[in-house]
């Protein structure tokens, strides 16, 4: 067993698996070992790496995760199956992933054939070297832990949605931490080719059963949308003490339209990483997020939008509301390159900061080499609205619900921009759990 | 009765003395019109009624009848003089984004029920209710879902002010300069509504720049506001005179 601590350690655990995982096609272990080497070669980043200047890894490196445990059975726990019971009756359509293991049984296996379901080895073998190393190339892939999960993810799934499928129901994608699992680093890795004119929404969410269950969950989410292709993408992390890694990677064909928002309403270390590319004109993305921190939580959203082709539009918004001594950092790069005309691209980060201990480090970041685009950024950083509170109170409304009516508007402000119904109301729904744990917690210290 | 009555009071704004004595009575029943020139102090007079942090009383007393007990008001929160009745109703009502109209004119009328003891209302409940304060006021629904203000066209903004006293059903109502910037029609909706709420206990002070709002919402005493006092006291004439020859005859005729 090796930990995830040095860079030596990574070869280490890499050198071990190659040596174990003799059934695996030799061009898969080679696709691995280069995501691997890649890592070996960057080392693992500083807060003196510019990427990396306001989060530290170092909490994560204390832990001591298991890199390569044995492949565990899935863990049996009376609340795993109440849980998706749940889940199933809002979604028909449900992946279970259970301390990163795929759990077949609790998902709903037929259904999901119909939409070119495959698990990640089947997927590995059955499809070329081209079609994967396409995959490896798209951005974000080269960031560390794009790499690590790419280099070591046992566990996931691979999802062809064909040409002009439209899928009714969204595929609900459940992550379950258990309290037995947090030793080790759970990495699941979802592929999602969308072909010409097909329709998808999926909600990925990350969630432990027993409010002090740790682990770290490293997630690696890729998407390719074909020709007018219509894609919803909602991620959402509520576990209080789980430790979280994910990178996103979006590719974005001709006249392809993908919606996604970013949910972190506890966690006690988070970085997303969410990579976006534009292949060909008319394509939209709408990139919005969502961080909601309290106590010691630390969570960090690296975006990045690459207008590589004209007439694209980038549509980014991301809002946090920090309490206590938590931090947040918002880094949102878009690039509009020389050949990118006619590009709209707008970004915006806004911040509530409740408190005076509280941080956050927003760095909205816009390189244009393209002469005619319309492009804006922006970041706001501030506490709540005095005046606004006054008009609350002038109406009869006591401080502290007025503060906490302001704060709910703040944050159902993006949530309500989704365009996806079903989305909007899971998303509220947890919003509204985050703002209930809060209103609690007022008045167990007063 | 005496309802209001505010004793030589003084306040400023970011260090500038904008009310220097000012004196007024104001009792049930009554409708009192406040007109003056620019800067006289008119919209600070409504502010530091209101409790906005951001002007400050130095000196003066401002007493309401709360259960036939006169109380000063500069001692109690926003909160709380609203609860007790005084409403002002802005010249530049707040946007607040996130928040429907819905939830926060349920959530001012649960907290007056919740002061007064009684039970608070459901959504549910709530609906008809708003609905019909909405037909009241000839106010269409559509307000109900919308974020407070947001996206709100002016005199959108001023009908809104009015909804939310006809759920607060305040006993002083402040209008700040509600008929500025509404057009002929939207005056008559929203002087309509002040009117259908008007009993012979509550009272209304109007703040204003014209008379026109006078001839819907008519007044029993017109009070000239300048450099932060009031220098002249009358009927409803006075206000007639006013638009007809301007403040500079009052000036004079202090002089002599």
């Amino acid at each position: 067993m090796t930990t995830f601590s040095t860079v030596q350690s990574i070869e280490q655990a890499w050198d071990q698996r190659r040596r174990s995982q003799t059934d695996e096609p030799r061009q898969v272990t080679e696709r691995r070992e280069r995501s691997v080497r890649k890592i070996l070669a960057d080392g693992l980043p500083t807060t003196r790496h510019e990427e990396w200047k306001y989060t530290s890894l170092r909490p994560l490196l204390e832990k001591g995760f298991v890199l390569n445990g044995s492949v565990k059975s899935n863990a049996v726990h009376p609340d795993v199956d109440r849980l998706v019971q749940s889940k199933k009756q809002a979604y028909s359509l449900v992946l279970v992933f259970i301390d990163g293991c795929l759990d077949q049984d609790l998902s709903d296996k037929s259904a999901l054939a119909a939409i070119g379901f495959k698990t990640l080895s089947q997927a590995e073998s059955e499809y070329d070297a081209d079609w994967w190393d396409a995959w490896q190339s798209a951005p974000g892939m080269t960031g560390l832990f794009a790499a690590m999960n790419a280099g070591f993810a046992r566990n996931g799934a691979v999802f062809k949605i064909k040409k002009n499928q439209i899928v009714d129901k969204p595929l609900h994608i459940l992550h379950i931490a258990t309290p037995g699992s947090s030793s080790e680093v759970s990495a699941t890795r979802l592929v999602f080719a969308l072909e010409d004119g097909a329709k998808l929404r999926v909600v990925e969410e990350f969630i432990a059963i027993g409010s002090t269950t740790s682990g770290w969950s490293n997630g690696l989410t890729q998407f390719k949308l074909g020709a007018l292709a219509d894609c919803g993408y909602y991620r959402i992390v509520s576990a209080p003490d789980l430790f979280h890694t994910g990178s996103v990677s979006v590719v974005l064909d001709r006249g392809s339209c993908f919606e996604t928002f970013s949910l972190l309403a506890g966690c006690r270390l988070a970085r997303v990483n969410v990579d976006v590319k534009y292949t060909a004109p008319d394509a939209e993305c709408i990139i919005n997020g969502l961080y909601l921190t309290r106590h010691n939580e630390h969570v960090d959203h690296h975006t990045c939008v690459d207008h590589q082709v004209g007439y694209c539009r980038t549509h980014q918004l991301y809002k946090g509301i920090l309490n206590d001594e938590s931090r947040a950092v918002f880094n949102g790069k878009i690039f509009i390159r020389k050949d990118a005309q006619k590009t709209e691209a707008y970004q915006t980060s806004k911040n509530l900061l409740l408190s005076k201990a509280a941080e956050i480090d927003a760095k909205p970041q816009l390189e244009i080499d393209a002469d005619d685009v319309k492009a804006s950024h922006g970041a706001a950083i501030g506490s709540v609205d005095p005046l606004e509170l006054f008009y609350l109170q002038s109406r009869c409304i006591g401080r502290a619900e007025a503060m906490a009516m302001l704060c709910r508007g703040f944050a159902d402000d993006v949530v309500m921009r989704l365009k996806d119904d079903s989305a909007k109301r899971l998303l509220n729904a947890r919003v509204a759990d985050w703002f209930a744990q809060e209103v609690r917690r007022a008045g167990a210290s007063s | 009765m005496t309802m209001l009555e505010i004793k030589n009071l003084h306040a400023t704004v970011d260090g500038k003395e904008i009310l220097k004595g000012l004196s007024l009575k104001v009792n049930e029943g009554e409708v009192h019109a406040i007109m003056g020139p620019n800067g006289s102090g008119k919209s600070t007079l409504s502010k530091v009624l209101a409790g906005h942090p951001d002007y400050e009383v130095t000196s003066g007393e401002v007493n309401f009848e709360v259960n036939l007990r006169m109380r000063n008001v500069l001692d109690m929160s926003p909160e709380d003089r609203a609860r007790n009745g005084i409403f002002l109703a802005y010249q530049y009502p707040v946007e607040i984004p996130g928040v429907p109209n819905s939830v926060f004119l349920r959530a001012a009328f649960n907290a007056v029920c919740k002061y007064q003891g009684a039970k608070e209302v459901s959504e549910e409940a709530f609906a008809p209710v708003l609905k019909e304060k909405c037909k009241l006021l000839g106010m269409d629904e559509k307000f109900i879902d919308r974020e407070v203000n947001v996206a709100f066209s002016g005199g959108e903004k001023k009908r809104n002010e009015i909804l939310q006293m006809a759920i607060i059903q305040p006993r002083l109502a402040f209008l700040d300069e509600t008929d500025s910037g509404l057009d002929v029609d939207s005056l008559r909706i929203v002087s309509d509504g002040v009117n259908k709420l008007r009993r012979k206990d509550n009272a209304v002070v109007l703040v204003t720049h014209y008379q026109r709002i006078l001839n819907y919402i008519v007044p029993d005493f017109v009070h000239v506001l300048y450099q932060g006092k009031i220098i002249k006291s009358g009927g409803k004439e006075l206000a007639l005179e006013i638009e007809e020859k301007g403040y500079d005859w009052i000036l004079k005729d202090l002089a002599h």
